[in-house]
Parts: structure tokens; sequence; C-alpha cells
């Protein structure tokens, strides 16, 4: 039975998958991507999300569209079926190899925000392993157990994001987002394309679409979902550019936990950032968590591996491996992340899509 | 099943928090050495001179052990810079020097004023256990000699003593509220001029003023621990250029577009009928003050209209103001204009002594602006010397205290 239940690949609804997609995206907001944004957008860098968002809906809408049409596949399958075999597998490596650099590139830069802000004593080593070990509990459980973890933890950690709204509240300044343009129109334009690859996570999501319950249930979940975080990821920007102002948002690596530093309640509760962090590492786990299932599944799929979950020890080793890596976050795989893999991405999901919608339509849509 | 799994992921959880508590970050209360204030003066042997302020964890907690230790310790020695003279200080010092609880950043009046003033203070931060909301106090002598006066009575604890002296005093207005961020921020962008904190331990040039118009130092204080805070210092470029009284620094607060800040403040005004008295009143500012600009005109038009509401305490002149019509139009006019005055005064002094405003006025000029580099390019401190300001002050009487009629004066025999 415990078997049954530890290899459970059974299906998730609605609620699970939009706590998945809430989760794992709206993290993003709490970590260095802001610190991108904020690099070329300026005081305007929340606008940046909704210009990304506009580029990706398009292709996300059409993707969406495809799996319908083509019952029961996930993302891979489908490439497999339209394009063949040989190059769909090309294309799967390639996925397989973006969507891993990222684990291992967000993972190592939650790893080095933890040990720099809070245990600066512990190696890196422990904390990455602890980081790894946990998500890799929570994962290998299986994509319901993932499902769950994260509409339990949902409510607790969103309400403690209210609470430090409410209590910042106080000292934002709305007027900080003029000059209303930030950098200029053109650079918030063009940063909104190349960046759309911050919410490269709802492409990879597709993997799931056989996972869930039915076809209502994934673009319920995903839409309802997906709106939310964008509306999170706008406030929580404009919220940063609110407090501390440009250029000393620019100055700052990492907002949300310069943010927890600056809250505190009344005179005697000053150093509150603890609490936070222990919230913030609960969504960390199972976004990693759904990292490391997703590689797997990935793997799986491209390889033919039926019983992919018990890969999800090896690709969790993998990544600690290669996160290892990196002496130094900021200097080196910060810049190699920010100026070479975020922009291949972008432009690689848009086209893929396109690519996939084209040679459907020639070949005249799904068979049988 | 799901259970048994979800009761596995908690007694994960839990274990963990025991985990990462621990082990390489551990540290008792009674290795740290905590630094409430630190202190810092140029050296002139190279590097800075810093002043620790460090608290005694064992003095005023619950239990009272050890009560013959003094509540804090001072230390002063010269280092590189404040972050490396944690290690510095454990020459003498036998306990992890550890910034967590910092709360005041003291600087010294002479170092405030050198060019390189922001190389030192910027490193701060970069250093992860300082925050950036600690408090920046500049004090007219040197930090260490500061520290050696003040000799607080009432909070011999020293971190009560300056979370209580920065609160209080912010909230009447005497004093701006300024921390490292702000400092940063202002600096950063180069619109605005900075306002810090003046404090300090050595009495000087003591007169007789009214309430406010005083500098740190100069109030008649015939006892009680000798430091006063009161005032501010002016920054411009990250570096220190001037004074402002506590009059001068109340009137920045009022003009600055925000309405908080400054709760109630209780100031005097000239009595419109009687010479020789003054009108006690309690002031706030209720909203923000409304700014508008004009930059199509040469020189460009600032707009000024601050909403206050003022509730008069005290009418020493016995003068019935408040049953008078009559009476408390003259009053409110009169007021109005005595604000008024001082608000020129004060633009009038920014422009020409600071060439600089102080008043956040970069907040609602920015908004007629479409991007940064415009901003910048435009030069709004640079410009402002020459622009025409114009306040207009838009008074409610709230009240006129607990008792509404003055008392009758005693008929002489």
């Amino acid at each position: 039975m415990d078997k049954l239940n530890d290899q459970s690949n059974g299906n998730i609804g609605a609620r699970e998958f939009g706590a998945i997609i809430i989760l794992t995206l709206s993290t993003k907001a709490t970590d260095f991507t802001t610190s991108i944004l904020f690099e070329d957008g300026y005081n305007a860098a929340w606008m940046i999300p909704i210009v990304s968002v506009l580029f990706l809906i398009g292709p996300l809408l059409i993707l969406y569209k495809l799996l319908k049409e083509y019952q029961s596949k996930n993302l891979i399958e489908l490439i497999n079926e339209i394009l063949g075999r040989k190059i769909g597998s090309l294309i799967g490596i390639l996925l397989l190899f973006l969507g891993l650099a990222a684990t291992v590139f967000d993972s190592r830069s939650y790893v080095e925000i933890v040990g720099r802000l809070y245990y600066p004593q512990t190696p890196t080593i422990v904390l990455y392993s602890m980081l790894l070990g946990v998500s890799f509990y929570i994962a290998k459980h299986g994509l319901e157990t993932i499902g769950r973890v994260a509409v339990l933890s949902f409510p607790y950690i969103k309400a403690m994001i209210v609470l430090l709204v409410v209590l910042v509240l106080k000292d934002v300044k709305w007027g900080r987002i003029f000059p209303i343009s930030g950098a200029g129109w053109t650079d918030i334009v063009q940063t909104g394309f190349f960046k759309q690859s911050i919410f490269a996570d709802m492409f990879y999501f597709s993997l799931f679409y056989p996972f869930l319950k039915n076809d209502k249930s994934f673009k319920k979940g995903g839409l309802i979902s997906f709106g939310i975080v964008i509306v999170e990821f706008v406030f929580f920007l404009i919220l940063y550019v609110g407090i501390f102002e440009y250029p000393t948002v620019q100055q700052i690596t990492f907002h949300f936990h310069e943010l927890i530093r600056y809250v505190e309640v009344g005179p005697y509760f000053t150093n509150l950032e603890i609490i936070y962090f222990i919230f913030w590492m609960v969504g960390a786990f199972i976004r990693f968590a759904i990292y490391l299932y997703m590689i797997s599944l990935l793997f799986g799929t491209i390889f033919k591996i039926k019983e992919f979950e018990p890969l999800i020890l090896s690709v969790s080793a993998l990544v600690l491996l290669l996160g290892m890596l990196p002496n130094n976050l900021v200097t080196n795989s910060y810049l190699l992340w920010n100026s070479y893999l975020l922009p291949t991405i972008s432009v690689t999901i848009p086209v893929l899509i396109f690519l996939l919608w084209g040679v459907s339509k020639i070949r005249g849509g799904a068979k049988r | 099943m799901i259970n048994q799994n979800f009761s596995r992921i908690i007694l994960l959880f839990t274990s963990l928090c025991f985990v990462l508590s621990g082990c390489w970050d551990k540290k008792e209360i009674e290795e740290n050495a905590y630094v409430i204030a630190i202190g810092l003066d140029p050296s002139d042997a190279g590097g800075i001179k810093v002043t620790y302020n460090i608290a005694n964890p064992q003095v005023g907690s619950a239990k009272g052990v050890n009560v013959d230790e003094p509540p804090a310790s001072i230390v002063s020695f010269t280092a590189p810079d404040l972050t490396v003279a944690r290690d510095t200080a454990n020459a003498f010092v036998t306990r992890k020097v550890n910034y967590n609880h910092t709360k005041v950043l003291i600087v010294s009046e002479e170092l405030a004023r050198k060019e390189d003033f922001f190389n030192y203070i910027s490193i701060a931060v970069k250093d992860r256990e300082l925050q950036r909301d600690l408090t920046v106090i500049v004090t007219k002598e040197k930090v260490s000699e500061f520290f050696d006066k003040n000799k607080p009575e009432l909070e011999t604890r020293p971190h009560k003593y300056y979370q209580f002296m920065v609160n209080r005093t912010k909230e009447t207005g005497f004093v701006p509220v300024s921390d490292l961020h702000r400092y940063m921020q202002k600096t950063e962008l180069d619109s605005d001029l900075f306002l810090s904190l003046y404090a300090t331990a050595t009495p000087e040039n003591q007169k007789y003023g009214n309430e406010d118009e005083y500098l740190a130092g100069e109030i008649k204080q015939e006892s009680g621990n000798p430091t006063q805070v009161i005032g501010s210092a002016v920054f411009k470029h990250g570096k220190m250029i001037g004074l402002l009284t506590g009059e001068e620094t109340r009137m920045a607060l009022l003009l600055t577009p925000k309405a908080k800040d400054l709760e109630t403040m209780l100031t005097s005004y000239q009595d419109p009928l009687d010479e020789k008295h003054r009108i006690s009143a309690q002031v706030s500012k209720p909203e923000g003050t409304e700014i508008s600009m004009d930059f199509s005109k040469d020189p460009v038009e600032i707009k000024v209209n601050i909403p206050l509401n003022i509730e008069i305490v005290g009418i020493p002149s016995l003068i019935d103001y408040a049953i008078d019509m009559d009476k408390q139009m003259l009053l409110e006019k009169s007021i109005k204009q005595q604000i008024e005055k001082k608000a020129m005064e004060l633009i009038k002094k920014t422009q020409e002594e600071f060439k600089g405003q102080p008043f956040y006025w970069s907040l609602p000029g920015r908004k007629y602006f479409s991007t940064v580099e415009e901003w910048k390019n435009y030069d709004f401190d640079e410009k402002y010397k020459d622009m025409k300001v114009e306040v207009t002050i838009d008074i409610t009487l709230a009240g006129f205290g607990e008792q509404i009629t003055t008392p009758k004066y005693p008929k002489k025999e």
C-alpha cells in the first residue's frame, strides 16, 4: 500500500496545480530575479513582467490548444508526435539542459542568500545538501504529495506575505515609481521580451498536462494562478521601489531579504527577519521539489524510462554537484545566467511553440 | 497512508529547525558583545577612529544577577573601516563583536565635513549585520568625547537610551528622521539634501530662545544629563555642509510632501494683540503637503500648500480669542503669516546658503519627467537656487484647549 502511495503519479486537481504554480513563480519575487529586473528597468522595472506576459501569453495559449488537441500527451510527447522522434529528442535534450541549468542557478543562488545573510559560518555544501535533501524528500513522494504540501503551506506563506505588506506599507511612497518610464519605453519593451523566460516555468509546467484530473483543471489552475502570480510580482516590484527608491533599489541584491530586515513591530520587536526566513524556506523547498521532479520527468520521457521517480535522487545529486562548481555566485554565474541563458530561453520558447503550431497545421492537426 | 507521510514531513521540518539553528553558526548570548552605538571620528594616523558602546546583557535583565557591573562599556581604537574594526576590537574585547543590535551610528561633525565621508559610511550598507534603518547622528564634538560626557540617568541601559532618544525627538520634530537608508538614497539620487540628527554633550553659547530656536548645546539647561539633541546637520553630495536649528528642522518637516514623520508639535506664536506674550499651540499636519511645479516657466514656479491643524493650548495674555469671532480671525491670520514668513526665510536660506533643498521635493518633481535620464540631466538640485517658491498655509483652528474660555485676571486692590 505504502509503495503504491509513494509511487503515486496520481492526478492532481486545479487547486494543487495552482498552488504549485503560485509558490514556484511568486518566490521569484523574493530572490535575485528582482535585481535583474531593476538593473535594466530602473524604477519602472514593475512594467517588465507585464510586457513579458504580453509576449508570452499568446504562445502559451497556442501550446495549450495543441495539448488539448493531442489529448493526454505531455510536452515532450507532443513535440515527438509533431516533429518526429529525432528532432523531438534533440529539442527535448535542449529543454532538459536549459531546465537543469535554471535549477542549478536558482538553487545555488538560494543557498548563497541563506549562507550570506543567515548562516555565514556554515559551509555552503551543508546548506546546499540541506536544501536539496528536503526538496528531494518531498519530490520523491510524487506529484500528488508536492501538490498537497503546496496547498497545505500556501495559506501560511501567503498570510505572512500579507502581514509583511501591512507592516511595511507605512514606509511606502508610491510617488517613487516616477519618472514613469524609468530607463525609457524602448528599454522596458526590450527587457520585457528578453526576460520573459522568468515565466518559462509556465511552459515547463505543460509537462504535467497528463497528470491533471482533466483538461479544465489544467486550464483553470494555470490561468488563475498565472494571473495571481503576475499581480503579486508586479506589486512586489512596486513595493521595492516605493520603499528603497531608485537608485538604491539597483544597489540592493536581495530586495526581499533587505525588506524583511527593515520590518519591525513597534519599538520592541525589531529583528523579525528570521520568522519570515522560515516561511520563505518552506516556499523554496516546494519550489525545488517541483523542479527536481520536473527534470526527472523530462529525462524519463526523453529516454523512455517509465519509472522515472527513482531518477529524482540522481538528479538531486547532479544539481548539487553542478551547483557547487561556481566559486562565487555574483561574478561568475549570475552574469552568465543573466546575459546568456535568460535571453536564450526567452527566444527559444516562443520560437519552439510557433514551430510546433506551424508544423501541426501543415500536417493537418492530430491524427485519429 | 497520506497522513503518515505528512507526519513524516512535519517531523522532518521540525528536526530541520534544530539542525539549522545550531552547528556552525551557534553563538550564546554571553559569547557576543552587542555593540549598541558605533562612533566614528577622523584619525590622523589614517583609517578612522572607531568607538563602540557595548551593552552588558546581564544588567537590567529580569534575574538581575551581577548588578555591580556597569550597563555598558566603551572602547575606542583606530581601524581601516567599521567592518573590519570588529576583529581589531577583539584584541581587547573578549567576546565576538556583533552589530546585529546596533541602533545608532554616531559621527563627529569633523568627520562628516570631510570629502571622503561617503566612502567611510557607505561601507555600512554592505555589512550583513548592520541594518539599513540604523539612525545616523552627528555630534558637535568628537564622538569619543561625546560618549564620555553623556551620562543618561533614567535609561542606563544603552539600547533603551538611544531608542527613546531617537523616537521622542522624532515625534517633536526637533530632529529629522535620519537613517542610513535615507542617507544612501538621497546621496545616490543627488537631488535632495539629507538631514541628520544633531547632538552634543558639550553645552556652548547658551541663550534664551523660544521653544525650538536652538541648536544642540544652546539650551540653557541647569541640571541633568548634558546631552542635547536638537536641530539637524545638512548633507550635500554625501558630505555635511551646514546646520539647521530645531525650528528650521520643524519647518523643513512641514515642507516635505509626506504627512507622517511628525505627529504633533507644541510651539508658540506671537500674540497678535499683546506684544509681550506668545500663544502656545499644538500643531499637526493631517495630510501631506501639496506641491505643484510649473516647469514651463522660467524660473520654475513651485507652489506649496501646507495643511495645518492648530489647537491653541495656552494664551498667557489672557485675551479671550475663543468666544470672539473677529479676534479668532485675527489670530488665525496672524499665525498664518508668521508660519509663511518662517517658511520663506528657510527657503531663502536653503537657496542661498546650501544651494539645494532638504524638503524631498524631488518626489513630486520627478512626476513631470518621463525617464530617469531626463530627470538627472535636468539637475533639479542645481536649478533649485533660482526657482520661485510660493508657500501658503491652510490653517484649521482645531480648538482652544481643554477649557474654552481663558481664566479671568484677578483684580488688584
